[in-house]
Formats: structure tokens, sequence, C-alpha cells
């Protein structure tokens, strides 16, 4: 199906070999930020298995970003819930990556607008976003779509 | 966990290649600027195999007693032509394997190559990275280095 420009829609079962690329890609680059981010030996086969078992998970949601038709960018929302707070289910942006080359066209912004169009039609209330501390990159992005820091993550090896 | 630094050879193209190909890569992720050409692979391991036998580049490994090979450093030696001291070392290259960052590996390199640049009469060393690399920035200030220059780009249609 040839589509001219870009559009975004859920990723399809025959993609999971291209989304599993950026899901690659993207652990790589957040295996720069820190060694807590070591990525395993077969990391393009775990990134297959993850993003089928995702495909088949009702709680998770991925969104692909196609440009004329080719899978370009991903985002990856998994619905969580604590029953303890009054807005207790979130939706948890796992994994957003686009590909170096097709940035700066608002491809990310988009999928992100369209993950909230989606879990505003399942009643979930909050978008989340999860990505290194150091993630520079991220940090400025996130910011810059009005999203608040929530909670950290420290580490310490045991 | 000790780790070592010698001069790579022959023998280290490969894993070397490979960590300056994942240098562009995450360069790449940083500026729509570094876009990484298709056949990078191809071309990072010329660019090592070059620069093996280039006597104006410094090339030397970090190996680990188990892990192997886990980071690499590049500096070419560059006249400054007009300024005193005339020669420089530019590190165009520094790179850890991820698994091993946090152990100083990145010091140990910087300080070996340094030692070698004075070795060799040199007076100056300085780096280049993509503005929007926060670990290079970091490890750099960290290791007492300032800005000097600025450069700026404009992409022509």
């Amino acid at each position: 199906m040839y589509e001219p420009g870009l559009s975004i829609r859920k990723l399809a079962e025959n993609d999971v070999a291209s989304a599993a690329k950026l899901v690659a890609r993207f652990y790589r680059f957040n295996e720069e930020f820190d060694p807590a981010y070591s990525t395993v030996d077969k990391l393009e086969e775990a990134a297959l298995n993850y993003v089928e078992q995702a495909l088949g998970d009702p709680s998770s949601l991925i969104l692909g970003a196609y440009w004329d038709g080719k899978l370009v960018g991903i985002a990856h929302v998994k619905i969580t819930s604590n029953p303890l707070l009054k807005n207790g289910r979130l939706g948890l942006l796992k994994e957003l990556y686009v590909l170096p080359r097709y940035r700066r066209r608002g491809i990310a912004s988009k999928l992100i607008n369209d993950a909230k169009t989606t879990l505003e039609e399942a009643g979930v209330s909050i978008l989340a976003a999860e990505f290194p501390a150091l993630n520079d990159v991220a940090l400025s992005f996130y910011r810059k779509h009005g999203f608040r820091p929530l909670t950290s993550i420290f580490i310490q090896e045991v | 966990m000790t780790y070592s630094v010698r001069p790579a050879s022959e023998s280290d193209v490969e894993v070397v290649a490979d960590y300056i190909a994942r240098l562009k890569m995450l360069n790449e992720e940083l500026d729509p600027h570094y876009e990484a050409v298709e056949e990078l692979e191809e071309v990072t391991r010329k660019y090592v195999e070059d620069g093996l036998k280039d006597e104006t580049k410094i090339l030397l490994v970090a190996e680990h007693e188990e892990d192997g090979v886990v980071g690499v450093i590049k500096v070419d030696i560059v006249d400054r032509l007009f300024y005193k001291p005339r020669l420089k070392g530019v590190i165009t290259d520094i790179y850890v394997h991820p698994s091993h960052r946090r152990r100083s590996v990145g010091k140990l390199l910087l300080e070996k190559a340094v030692e070698q640049l004075r070795n060799r009469g040199v007076k100056l060393v300085s780096a280049v990275y993509p503005e929007g690399n926060i670990i290079s920035r970091k490890f750099y200030e960290k290791n007492g280095f300032v800005g000097l220059n600025c450069e700026v780009y404009k992409p022509l249609d």
C-alpha cells in the first residue's frame, strides 16, 4: 500500500522485523548512557521477540510511523496500573524511535499525539515516558512537548 | 578488574572498526547532519587500516584481561602552521564499550595518548565532538579541556 508522506497507524504484523530493527537502534543509543543499559549479545533477535510479544499483549500499543509507506519510526506504549492511585493507570512510552534521516519532520510529535488519542479512548489519562537520565535529546524532546518529571529511578550495583 | 593500554595492531582492526562505527552511530542519533553512510562498516575498516599505517596518527586500544579489547582512542598530530606550539594532537575518536564504562577506561586511554604525544614533543591536545554529545562534553570537562573553536554549519539545498 503506497501512501505519500507521513501516516501513523498501529504496527502491522508484517512490519515486525523492521520494527525490531528500530527497537534495537533505540536500545543501542540508550546503551551509551549507562553500563546498566548494556544490551545483550543478540540484540536484534531479542528485539524481534520483544516486538512480537508486545504485539500480542492487550496492554501494549505499538504505533508505526510510515513515510511513503516505509516504516521509519515507532512508539511502544505499555499501560500499567497502580490500584492505590486515583489516576493509577498510565500509558508508559517504553520505546520511541525515529530513524535519524527522518528526524526534524515532526514524526515523533505525531506519534505522541496519536498515542495520546488512543490512550484517551481507552480511558487512560496519563502518558508517561521512560528514558536514560543522561539522554539530553530525550529530555529536551519531552520538555518541549509539555511533559514534566514524575518519577526518578536511582540505581547502584549490588 | 584491570585494564592495560597498548598500540593497536593489524589484529585489532575488526574490533576497533566496530567501536568507531558505534561512535559514528551514536553521533548519528544526536544530529541529522551526522547521518551515517550506508557502507559504514567498510569505511570504518579502511579508516582504521589507514590510521595504523600513518605515522602522524596514534591509535591505542584498552584491553581487559578477560574481555579483550574494550576501548579505543585515535589521535591525529596536526601542524597548526600559524600558531605556537605548532603541533597539536587532535582526538578524533574515543570509544569505550558500554559494559566497561564508569571504570575510568576512557581516562586511561587519554592519559596514555597524552604520554605518547609528549614523547613526540607535542605540547597541545584537543578533541572534536558533536555539540549534542553530553557524554563527550562531561568527559573532556572533567579532564580539564576548555572550548577553543566554534564550528558553525549551514546545509545547502
